[in-house]
């Protein structure tokens, strides 16, 4: 055959194998080979028929591909992607920490000595920090002279908040730290009975 | 779908060609038979490249001529070698399509009305042919999720990415038998279920 002559070329006679007319239809073949593909689906049907069903595998294989990279991208966007809520959530959160350690340190001080002297109705009466440790250390002149005192905080409303015994020979009672806000210490009898109240301030 | 692979290749049943020098030369002595012969092997692979290129706009129109061409041509004495005939008329198909292009895009420069014989149709596919494509795609993609994800990666690189087999070969360390095997193997089960999907809707028919 005159065409063999070139070498590379096949009988045009033949039918092309399924790998030449996929090249052929990528466009991937050499010009000789596009040559000798062409000339024989000039004559032969059969090659012609399955270069179409190649073909449309191949059509369908490109859409599914780039639709398959498509939801690739998609789906990795979606993995990476930050919600929008995550910002705030950090926020909160990092709120939420700054509030907690600025208590922890507060609360870890060492305890504020607080002299309690100024009854009810002559103002505020002493003050003290929030949210430290309050030694209290109320007036007991001229009290009578028992054991221990029952002492009581109440905030303004008169909801009690904390409760404490206070020994007469120390004088003074470690009470946990307050919110800020006006507070009234009562000083009790152990049966009940109410000698005096002091006026707090907390800041 | 039937796609082959190389392994099940149509093997045999070769086309049935005359002698082109034969043809050529009754051509050439204006015999008819050998009009009538010239004309039976060559028309169907003509109006399938020229079909391919325009669509089926005056596509007998546009046999006819090549068909001229190559008869006046021969009968000229311009085909000095018969045996290249399959040659020269694949050149003559060639050099029809370029033509038909090249007027079709001068007219569209020059005309403000189009002329639609100097057009290049509208390749879009029909309804039915694109509810067609569409099945198929959907079938290309049922497969595509079904592949272990190296086979679904060599395939992407072939035919999306147009990687070449060696490229696909070297980066994914594959062998070439096992490229081919992921090809062959992905061709067989889109047919497969092309031919299941088939089975179905003439199923749904019966009922």
């Amino acid at each position: 055959m005159e065409l063999l002559a070139f070498g590379i070329m096949r009988d045009i006679h033949c039918h092309a194998d399924a790998e030449d007319l996929e090249s052929y239809s990528m466009g991937a073949s050499s010009v000789e080979e596009t040559a000798r593909i062409e000339e024989h689906l000039l004559i032969c049907e059969d090659c012609r028929d399955r270069l179409q069903q190649g073909e449309g595998f191949l059509n369908s294989m490109q859409v599914a591909a780039r639709q398959w990279r498509r939801d690739e991208k998609a789906l990795k966007r979606r993995g990476w992607k930050i919600p929008a809520w995550l910002p705030v959530l950090a926020a909160a959160c990092a709120l939420v920490l700054v509030v907690v350690a600025v208590r922890a340190v507060r609360s870890t001080g060492p305890a504020v000595a607080v002299s309690l002297t100024a009854l009810r109705g002559n103002g505020a009466g002493s003050i003290g920090p929030a949210r430290r440790e309050l030694s209290l250390q109320p007036d007991l002149t001229g009290l009578a002279d028992v054991p221990a005192y029952r002492l009581e905080i109440v905030d303004q409303t008169g909801r009690p908040v904390r409760l404490a015994a206070l020994p007469r020979t120390q004088g003074a009672v470690a009470v946990p730290g307050l919110a800020a806000g006006q507070y009234f210490v009562r000083l009790y009898l152990p049966a009940g009975n109410l000698l005096r109240e002091y006026g707090l301030e907390i800041r | 779908m039937n796609i082959e692979t190389r392994s099940d290749a149509l093997t045999g049943n070769e086309p049935q060609v005359p002698s082109w020098s034969g043809l050529v030369e009754r051509v050439r002595a204006g015999d008819p038979s050998g009009l009538e012969q010239l004309y039976a092997v060559f028309v169907k692979g003509v109006r399938f490249f020229l079909w391919r290129q325009f669509g089926p706009q005056d596509l007998d129109d546009k046999v006819h001529d090549v068909f001229l061409i190559i008869t006046q041509s021969i009968q000229r004495g311009e085909l000095r070698e018969p045996e290249r005939l399959m040659g020269y008329v694949r050149t003559v198909v060639r050099r029809q399509v370029a033509a038909h292009i090249d007027s079709a895009v001068a007219a569209r420069r020059t005309q403000q009305s189009l002329d639609p014989a100097m057009t290049l149709s509208d390749r879009e596919p029909d309804p039915e042919r694109r509810v067609l494509e569409k099945e198929n795609q959907d079938v290309a993609m049922r497969m595509l999720g079904a592949l272990p994800k190296r086979d679904r990666e060599v395939l992407i690189r072939f035919y999306l990415q147009e990687q070449t087999a060696e490229e696909i070969c070297r980066e994914l360390n594959l062998t070439h038998t096992q490229f081919r095997l992921i090809k062959s193997r992905a061709k067989a089960r889109y047919g497969e279920l092309g031919r299941r999907r088939l089975s179905q809707r003439a199923g749904f028919r019966r009922t």
